[in-house]
């Protein structure tokens, strides 16, 4: 097999790295570059489609061709958008692209989200009960609004993705700093302590607090953002 | 092969609901598992009901049967669990390579056909079938180079196939795209391949530029009439299930249906005579 296994390295060295072919027009070694780098700048394009418009074509192509080279290492094709946000994060071309990873991280959600399948039990509002986060949401502090296509200047957000079982679709939604806070101290405290805790920090009166926190958890408990949260 | 007889479809999620819903469905279906390994959330139900309902093959992309390097067991794990799941017995993959040390190019690749590379894949395939308890089918795939030989393709399947005594997956329009890229006759090549050796086929569409010298396998075109003609007389010598393949550029099911309606009308001529 060594002189097989020099062929077929040298056939995918010569795929996968831009070396010029003579006469491309007519050489089948391209039709081969062209299938590869087709398949791979189709999947990221549908993957980081804002992404994409937001580096511009030459650069997109650039990054693609550079990331084949590299080598995807998984064998599900979607999953190798993934490693491509690896990739992204340690080029150095993109050190000055401040947004990149809050971006990656908004349309790989998206993804991440509609590939899945969810086992969570649908929660009820219970004031003793603990809460988090269910596999069917992200929650992310962004530093830069990718969501409203703010790139320029940073401001800080909190973003949530969530699937939407009824419609089988991801939505996002900006959520307040304190319905943030919120989703942190469930995992420790319960409902009932989070709302006293809060209502402390914020100097808030508990009674009024808890009514705002009703609609909101039980907002949540609907769309199967939060999950009651039991110990292993 | 016991489970699936007469005309299949590729199952695709571009069509899943409407396939569901169809009141007259394919014979049997084939399934593409790295397609649904990781089935999510909003096509599982619908996926699972047909998958109960009928036959199924599944036909995978990323084996990488021809690589140097040993099959990934961990993925090879993950294609057991998912055949166990839903209980498939046939499990097709292509004659190819798509990763080379652990990279994956994601396009099949063509091998160098030589007696070296017969044996390396025998060899593949019995670990592969010990591994997941149940035979391997290999298919023909297209191809516009050959990187090295020391045979021809029909040669190369047959001594593959008699090495690891294994069932072929006939492609009937990779035998016509490669017979017209590298200068065969696509009758003789079929006849060269042994009847009983073939599990089922394939028939798919390809694409002709007028002023190109390639005809190009996209599986992403209506099946052209050439194509047609040489599954007809592919059928008069091969009694085997042939099934609709369409990968890219899916249209509505109700198109993929009149191609299915011709596929089944050619099939039931050939069970007549």
């Amino acid at each position: 097999m060594k002189t097989e296994t020099a062929v077929m390295e040298r056939l995918v060295q010569i795929i996968q790295n831009n070396e010029e072919i003579s006469n491309p027009l007519n050489n089948r070694l391209q039709v081969y570059r062209d299938m590869v780098y087709f398949r791979f700048f189709e999947t990221l394009e549908n993957i980081y489609p804002i992404l994409s418009a937001k580096l511009g074509a030459e650069l997109m192509n650039e990054l693609v061709c550079e990331f084949i080279s590299s080598g995807a290492k998984s064998p599900f094709i979607t999953k190798m958008a993934e490693e491509f946000g690896h990739f992204l994060r340690h080029h150095p071309k993109l050190t000055s692209t401040l947004f990149l990873e809050d971006l990656l991280w908004f349309e790989y959600g998206e993804l991440e989200l509609l590939s899945r399948d969810f086992n969570d039990t649908h929660a009820r509002l219970e004031w003793s009960q603990h809460y988090k986060l269910s596999s069917s949401s992200l929650l992310r502090n962004l530093s830069y609004k990718v969501h409203t296509g703010e790139f320029e200047s940073p401001c800080v957000s909190s973003l949530l993705l969530y699937y939407h079982f009824d419609e089988k679709r991801v939505y996002f939604e900006e959520i307040t700093p304190f319905a943030q806070q919120l989703v942190e101290k469930l995992e420790n405290l319960t409902l009932e302590s989070a709302v006293s805790t809060l209502a402390e920090m914020y100097e808030l009166d508990v009674e009024t607090l808890r009514q705002s926190v009703r609609i909101l958890v039980e907002k949540w408990c609907n769309q199967r953002v939060l999950i009651k949260f039991t110990e292993v | 092969m016991n489970t699936i007889t007469g005309c299949g479809l590729g199952l695709r999620r571009e069509f899943l609901e409407d396939f569901s819903s169809l009141k007259k469905k394919p014979d049997w279906i084939e399934i593409t598992p790295e397609n649904w390994i990781f089935t999510p959330h909003r096509y599982r139900e619908t996926f699972e009901q047909i998958m109960d309902s009928m036959p199924v093959v599944a036909h995978g992309v990323s084996l990488s049967i021809g690589s140097p390097e040993a099959i990934d067991k961990s993925f090879l794990s993950e294609i057991k669990a998912f055949l166990d799941r839903y209980n498939i017995e046939h499990y097709s993959e292509h004659l190819s390579f798509s990763t080379l040390g652990g990279m994956q190019t994601y396009e099949l690749l063509p091998l160098p056909m030589t007696r070296a590379m017969v044996i390396h894949i025998g060899d593949k395939i019995k670990h592969v079938e010990d591994f997941l308890q149940r035979p391997l089918i290999l298919e023909n795939a297209s191809y516009y180079l050959t990187p090295y030989s020391e045979m021809a393709e029909a040669d190369f399947i047959n001594e593959i196939a008699q090495y690891a005594d294994t069932k072929l997956l006939l492609d009937v329009n990779n035998v016509y795209v490669n017979a017209a890229n590298h200068g065969f006759d696509p009758d003789q090549y079929i006849a060269q391949i042994s009847p009983s050796r073939v599990a089922y086929m394939h028939i798919a569409g390809h694409l002709e530029y007028p002023d190109e010298v390639l005809l190009l396998d996209t599986h992403g075109e209506a099946i052209t009439k050439n194509v047609w003609k040489l599954l007809e007389r592919t059928l008069k010598k091969i009694d085997a299930p042939v099934m609709i393949e369409r990968d890219n550029n899916i249209p509505p099911l109700h198109e993929l249906m009149k191609e299915y309606k011709k596929l089944s009308k050619i099939v039931a001529k050939r069970s007549v005579k």
